[in-house]
């Protein structure tokens, strides 16, 4: 096919215009994205489908059953899919409307109960804002986030459903017990990653506890926040 | 070439997550040439690709890997930016169109004649009398450099079908601009 004179159409950006840009989007400053990418988020619907798909697999192959080793359970009070399977195939590429606000301003619209942990690890400072997500699924979240120079973010995301309707799918042997304050309450380790389609990287720490009716979750990195450290702040809400 | 390893390692780091700097590298010119391709002027080019990597930049806490690449990503804001702007001249944009049809330049003063000739405006031209989805994959394939199987992955569309509308579309096209030589 000939089509040169379309890709003849094609031009540079002007330099000046690409230099702009960076410069607006402090691109060099920062360089990076410190994304949630890994982070998890419930699937309620997806969760259900695969169940149901996985039910049905289990009952008409039991050399299925064997090698799948998914698991559905409660953690601290918080409930979650243990799979091995990828859930983000064949989903449509969306973006969910969000919001920022002040913290002030989330306390005072949003009907969330919001509390943050009196204690947070040394050097770590609050950012002023906030972000609210409503997800296409109706799941509504606050995200908020603590940062230090040269060090991970760390992140507080609270989710508005109660621990036992809020539905995580998590990759398989990612979850352990930990005590919060005594009680039991969830770890997880890694996330998905959607060009593997695998669970990877256990180095990013999630701590879930439940907190007045709602999900808490610590997030970070643990080459800079331990496990311990996650558990104290959560233990410092008031 | 970032190995997903070295992508994953950025995560949360402190040397990096996403690699911010190199998604701009990469995607920044395509991002510019996908709204080139829709038809728009050169400067409102600039300026949708302005707002894409803000919006994008401004929400990138939201993405998600699990759901999406990058770019796909990007793509999907650089798509709804293109249509809120059409929406936006929804009013006025099918009288500019006819007001600047190709077959109209012979009625035009000899210097907006040979101003208007410019084969790239006239290809411009051409494609803004493109149908909404074929400027679409236009766009995403020669201003984005996306294969036919990503652009049925980002449209939807079978991939086959990508490649008819697109083999049709460039056809129809270089037939235009060949007949106004």
């Amino acid at each position: 096919m000939n089509d040169k004179f379309l890709r003849s159409y094609r031009i540079a950006p002007r330099l000046a215009f690409a230099q702009d840009m960076r410069k607006r989007l402090e691109i060099d400053r920062e360089k990076t994205l410190r994304v949630r990418t890994l982070l998890l988020r419930p699937v309620a619907l997806g969760a259900i489908t695969l169940l149901l798909v996985l039910t049905l697999t289990l009952v008409v192959s039991p050399a299925a059953r064997a090698q799948v080793q998914d698991w559905v359970g409660q953690v601290g009070g918080v409930l979650f899919t243990a799979t091995g399977d990828y859930p983000g195939d064949n989903e449509p590429v969306t973006i969910a409307p969000s919001e920022k606000m002040s913290l002030e301003d989330a306390r005072a619209i949003l009907p969330f109960t919001i509390d943050l942990p009196a204690w947070v690890p040394e050097g770590y400072v609050l950012e002023e804002t906030v972000t609210f997500v409503h997800f296409e699924d109706g799941v509504e979240r606050i995200f908020i986030q603590w940062r230090a120079p040269q060090k991970a973010l760390l992140e507080l995301e609270i989710e508005k459903l109660p621990p036992e309707e809020s539905k995580w799918l998590v990759g398989l042997e990612s979850i352990e017990e930990v005590l919060v304050d005594g009680e039991p309450a969830a770890l997880v380790r890694g996330g998905w990653h959607a060009d593997t389609k695998q669970w990877e990287n256990p180095e990013i720490l999630h701590l879930y506890i439940p907190h007045k009716g709602q999900t808490y979750i610590f997030s970070s990195m643990e080459k800079d926040i331990s496990v311990d450290e996650l558990i104290r702040m959560a233990e410092s809400l008031p | 070439m970032i190995t997903q390893v070295e992508w994953l390692k950025r995560l949360f780091g402190q040397d990096s997550a996403v690699n911010w700097d190199e998604v701009f590298t990469i995607e920044f010119p395509r991002i510019l040439n996908y709204f080139r391709f829709h038809g728009v002027e050169d400067a409102i080019a600039e300026d949708l690709t302005a707002s894409t990597f803000e919006k994008a930049w401004s929400s990138r806490q939201l993405y998600r890997s699990e759901k999406s690449t990058v770019s796909t990503w990007l793509y999907t804001i650089a798509h709804h930016t293109m249509i809120d702007h059409f929406r936006a001249r929804t009013n006025e944009l099918p009288l500019d169109i006819l007001e600047d049809r190709p077959e109209r330049l012979t009625l035009l003063s000899p210097e907006e004649a040979a101003q208007r000739s410019d084969e790239k405006e006239r290809l411009r031209r051409f494609l803004l009398l493109l149908s909404e989805r074929e400027r679409e994959l236009v766009a995403l394939k020669y201003g984005a450099e996306m294969t036919n199987r990503a652009i049925a992955k980002q449209t939807g569309l079978s991939e086959t079908n990508v490649g008819t509308i697109l083999y049709r579309v460039v056809t129809t096209l270089r037939g235009q601009m060949e007949e106004e030589k």
